[in-house]
């Protein structure tokens, strides 16, 4: 299998000083990984396929990765490094109608056509969290497995989130908020878990994540409640994986990669949306698929890429069509971490989904 | 066939009974027709029905302030097919 990783060496300078130290990160990331054939390119700076130095704009960007793929073959794995700063996410028209003015998203870095919905190859995003000790954190993590795992619903969501969670923990495990809230929240909950789940509220305009019952809409957690919590995480947040102009303690994105044994953390840029009971749909949905195709072990960015194609499928089935909120599901939701890392051992295939 | 005020008002009993949150929001009414999609299926690899749907969206907006004063959207969307049959209710999250 081929990786591409691709950032913009200008930018990232920038935005996290000498980058010498994650340049080293990668190349013993590069070696590590015999599985695939890797390697690094910066789309601004001249490299061996003698390609033209693309802008940092995102569809420039696109094209230099289709222009690297007509020189050596189908990439299989892209991963990004960089924030919206260093590597643009597509401000894509919003298909809802709701306040969100673009679809903030990595989904045309993954699709060799011009139809983003649908994935053809794995992309993951490595944010820089303006730090270069973030970055190189995220290309040594292993995962570490503990057979259990942690789930947080708002109330008002119980019986949705119980069709989810049931996919990678035990259903009576989940908590609601209310009753928590983060005055009381554990960060031992967190810790030694193979799995986080979140189906909670979240804002642009806010770090924290909110529960609900009724018309009461506690603060369910926020970073200060993170602690050396582990696992793959994945959020139904509303804004849980919107980093622009973030810092590390502004996001819990960002909060949950900082931690040593986060291994990746799947969430949207925008606002998402699903059922409050079961069947499981749109955020659900793809996040239930997520979970499932990693506890089968597949490597992050192939569940993700899977769980996206199973997702559009069953709409497909459901319904004849994708309407405006599968679309913008599938837009939204992106992976950061390493793309390669696997949540549980086992299936060392990569499977297309089917 | 049209959706008719009647139909609306069902609606509205149900949401306010089933989502109290979302009781006495007049929901803002949109209508579309969804063509067959027909790259994205034969992306997947499946079979490409022909047929052109109808779908009506009745869309429950307000704004609530969490415990700590954020705010936060809250939409409640109602999708209906060309029958007026509901297939699905979501909520922003």
């Amino acid at each position: 299998m081929r990786m591409l990783i691709l950032s913009g060496k200008k930018a990232l300078q920038k935005q996290i000083g000498d980058i010498r130290p994650l340049e080293k990160s990668i190349n013993e990331y590069i070696k590590s990984k015999n599985e695939f054939q890797a390697l690094l390119c910066y789309y601004d700076m001249p490299g061996k396929y003698r390609l033209k130095r693309a802008k940092k704009q995102a569809e420039a960007i696109r094209d230099y990765v289709l222009q690297i793929e007509r020189k050596i073959g189908e990439i299989d794995f892209l991963l990004l490094l960089g924030g919206d700063e260093v590597v643009p996410f597509f401000r894509l028209p919003n298909p809802c109608d709701d306040a969100d003015e673009w679809v903030l998203s990595d989904s045309p870095y993954a699709s060799r056509d011009e139809n983003y919905t649908i994935p053809e190859r794995v992309c993951a995003r490595i944010p820089d969290g303006r730090s270069v000790s973030f970055m190189t954190r995220q290309l040594g993590k292993e995962k570490a497995s503990y057979a259990k795992s942690f789930g947080l619903s708002a109330h008002v969501w119980l019986r949705a989130s119980t069709e989810v969670y049931r996919a990678v923990g035990n259903p009576e495990d989940l908590k609601t908020s209310p009753p928590i809230t983060s005055d009381e929240f554990k960060p031992g909950w967190l810790q030694h878990k193979d799995f986080l789940y979140f189906n909670v509220h979240g804002s642009r305009n806010s770090s924290s994540w909110y529960g609900q019952r009724g018309n009461e809409y506690p603060v369910a957690i926020q970073p200060a409640n993170i602690n050396e919590a582990t696992g793959v995480v994945a959020s139904e947040a509303c804004y849980g994986a919107y980093i622009v102009d973030k810092t590390i303690d502004d996001a819990m994105s960002l909060t949950m990669l900082e931690q040593k044994e986060i291994i990746g953390f799947c969430g949207s840029t925008t606002i998402a949306y699903g059922p409050v009971q079961p069947p499981a749909g749109e955020a659900d949905l793809l996040v239930k698929y997520f979970f499932e195709y990693v506890q089968q072990g597949l490597t992050l960015g192939e569940s993700l890429r899977n769980a996206k194609l199973d997702f559009a499928r069953k709409a497909l089935r459901r319904h004849g069509f994708l309407d405006d909120d599968d679309q913008k599901t599938l837009l939204q939701f992106v992976l950061y971490g390493d793309p390669a890392i696997r949540g549980r051992e086992g299936n060392k295939r990569s499977p297309n989904a089917d | 066939m049209q959706i008719n005020r009647n139909r609306i008002e069902e609606i509205k009993k149900k949401i306010a009974r089933e989502y109290p949150e979302f009781k006495d929001i007049e929901p803002r009414i949109t209508e579309k027709d969804i063509g067959p999609q027909d790259e994205i299926f034969q992306k997947l690899d499946m079979g490409v029905p022909k047929q052109l749907r109808h779908i009506y969206r009745l869309k429950f907006t307000k704004v609530v302030e969490a415990k700590d004063s954020v705010s936060l959207d809250r939409i409640l969307m109602v999708t209906l097919d060309e029958n007026l049959e509901i297939i699905k209710i979501i909520e922003s999250r």
